[in-house]
């Protein structure tokens, strides 16, 4: 009997052998790829819930999307599903937006606070102006980053003078100098358009006022718009006021001594056609202030408690600190009803 | 037919082929293990320096701003986290913030948080001295850590000594505030050698087959609320 080779072993042993060398090979190379697919997708999904939230937020500023919600959407080939629900019980006009996003086999789940879309306006911010701001003097706005937040139409300077926002700093123009902002810094920001002031309007239906001094005020109680006073000629203010009001003045105001609210349900608006001048004793005013042209503060250091100023310009002579009152933030009817510019008519 | 035994040159022929066959048998098998065992070397390093960019991304994905710090001459970076934290994964990093106001055009506001760092130093996980160690340390103010703010869970498996990244031989960073980004490079490299499974940085090995792979990922994320 012939004895035969072999090869059949030898061939076994290689197959085996290059087999388990190809199955370890692919088994790295698919645990390497499906880390790095993972990877893609959950960066993906990230984005693709991001835009589901501008989805979200750009609607609601058209009005096109009522609360609750539940939409289905189709986001750079992957499926979203948004649930849009009121959350502003725990935080004022803001939304809670859960996003489910199907990638592939996965599913990403993420849930955000964000702000309900509005549109801007200068009395949302405790300092507001239309032309250049150049900080001379020191300023601070706000407290514990919060309700400090300036805008400014057009190119703020800052001059060798402390500032300090607690909150955003929005300059349509260019920032020069380094302010310590504790919220964000938005510069080159979209501007806000400055609102136009007609006297007449205010005239309708308001309280007609003497020229010359005003010392403390009571507003009567009004659910429709608050309590108008009105003045064609140049006032004098000063004293506290109480209730919720307006006083317009078609010309110019000079604030001769303190300004303060009665109690913590007072609420103010002094509107100036013209300029706005707080005289060199004055050390604390609480309202809304809006100047048509200048507000210029001359005290070494003026306060302003509880309020907001809106200028066409401003003036700073000596030290400003001011905080907002969110009073109309949180509710735009109040702005309608304090007849504010921007808000009325 | 009368059976005859093995002649000389039958016997010298079919040893000669048996050590050619054993020969080839034993080293392929040492070729195919040792190549097996520097994929898994290679695996080992890419998860690490997968593991950690992953880590520090998804911080500074969250983070507030981000910015570089010197310390004594060494690098770190600083990330500032959200005020309000959410929701936590398993490992207890907090992965959800919540806004702490909104602005006056309704953007989310996040206040100012937790300092997270990242940096490499020596074992005892003080900034600014010398060492491959990566650590991750958490303070609630500007100042810089101290051994005592340093999450050890973070660079070592929990309760134990043993160090999770220690393939990982330098991590780098860079920001840029306008753009609201930062970007991070950590490169792990790996001396495979032999049938050593895991893998070793440092080895010193005469066999033929070591060879050192390094690799470098490099990955660049945006901060919280990078479009306005």
């Amino acid at each position: 009997m012939r004895q035969r080779g072999s090869a059949i072993l030898i061939v076994l042993v290689l197959v085996t052998a290059t087999t388990l060398v190809v199955i370890a090979a692919a088994e790295l190379t698919i645990s390497a790829m499906t880390g790095q697919w993972r990877r893609y997708h959950e960066v993906h999904a990230r984005y693709v819930a991001d835009a589901a939230v501008e989805w979200v937020q750009s609607s609601r500023q058209a009005g096109a999307l009522a609360l609750p919600a539940n939409q289905s959407l189709t986001i750079d080939g992957a499926q979203v599903n948004v649930v849009v629900s009121d959350n502003s019980v725990s935080m004022k006009r803001s939304l809670r937006v859960e996003t489910t996003v199907l990638e592939g086999d996965l599913t990403f789940k993420q849930s955000r606070i964000v702000g309900d879309g509005i549109e801007p306006k200068h009395f949302y911010y405790v300092l507001a102006c239309d032309g250049n701001f150049r900080v001379d003097k020191s300023l601070t706005t706000g407290a514990a980053g919060r309700l400090g937040d300036i805008f400014c139409g057009g190119n703020l300077t800052k001059g060798k003078f402390q500032v300090t926002v607690n909150g955003d700093l929005e300059v349509a123009g260019t920032l020069s100098g380094s302010p310590v902002v504790t919220g964000t810094i938005w510069s080159p920001c979209p501007a806000i358009s400055f609102p136009k002031v007609k006297a007449g309007d205010y005239a309708v239906g308001s309280v007609p006022m003497l020229d010359g001094d005003i010392n403390g005020r009571s507003f009567t109680p009004s659910v429709a718009g608050y309590e108008t006073f009105y003045a064609l000629g140049k006032v004098n203010l000063s004293g506290t006021y109480e209730g919720k009001g307006v006083i317009f003045v078609a010309a110019d105001i000079k604030i001769v001594g303190d300004v303060h609210y009665a109690d913590v349900n007072s609420v103010m608006a002094v509107i100036a056609l013209k300029s706005i001048t707080v005289e060199a004793n004055v050390t604390h005013i609480d309202g809304y202030y809006f100047a048509g042209k200048i507000f210029t503060s001359k005290p070494a250091s003026l306060t302003v408690g509880r309020g907001a100023v809106v200028a066409e310009d401003f003036d700073l002579k000596g030290a400003l600190t001011a905080t907002y009152d969110p009073w109309v933030w949180n509710d735009p009817e109040e702005g309608k009803r304090l007849k504010l510019p921007g808000f009325w008519p | 037919m009368a059976s005859r035994a093995f002649t000389v040159v039958e016997l010298l022929l079919t040893l000669t082929l048996t050590a050619i066959l054993a020969g080839t048998l034993v080293s392929l098998y040492v070729f195919v293990a040792t190549r097996a065992a520097h994929g898994v070397a290679v695996n080992n390093v890419l998860m690490q320096v997968r593991e950690a960019t992953n880590d520090i991304c998804r911080t500074i994905a969250n983070s507030v701003r981000c910015e570089l710090v010197n310390v004594g001459g060494k690098t770190a970076l600083k990330c500032t986290m959200p005020e309000q934290e959410g929701a936590t994964d398993a490992r207890g990093n907090v992965v959800e913030y919540i806004p702490k106001s909104l602005s006056p055009r309704a953007i989310e506001q996040w206040g100012v948080g937790k300092r997270i760092w990242f940096y490499q130093a020596d074992a005892t996980g003080v900034p600014g001295t010398t060492g491959t160690v990566l650590w991750k340390a958490v303070r609630v103010d500007d100042a810089v850590p101290s051994s005592a703010d340093v999450d050890r869970d973070w660079s070592y498996y929990y309760g134990s000594t043993v160090y999770r990244w220690n393939l990982i031989t330098s991590a780098t960073f860079t920001v840029n505030p306008t753009a609201r980004r930062t970007s991070v490079s950590v490169t792990g490299s790996v001396r495979a050698r032999g049938m050593e499974e895991r893998g070793d940085p440092s080895a010193i090995d005469t066999i033929d087959m070591a060879q050192t792979y390094t690799l470098t990922m490099s990955r660049e994320s945006f901060w919280l609320r990078w479009r306005k």
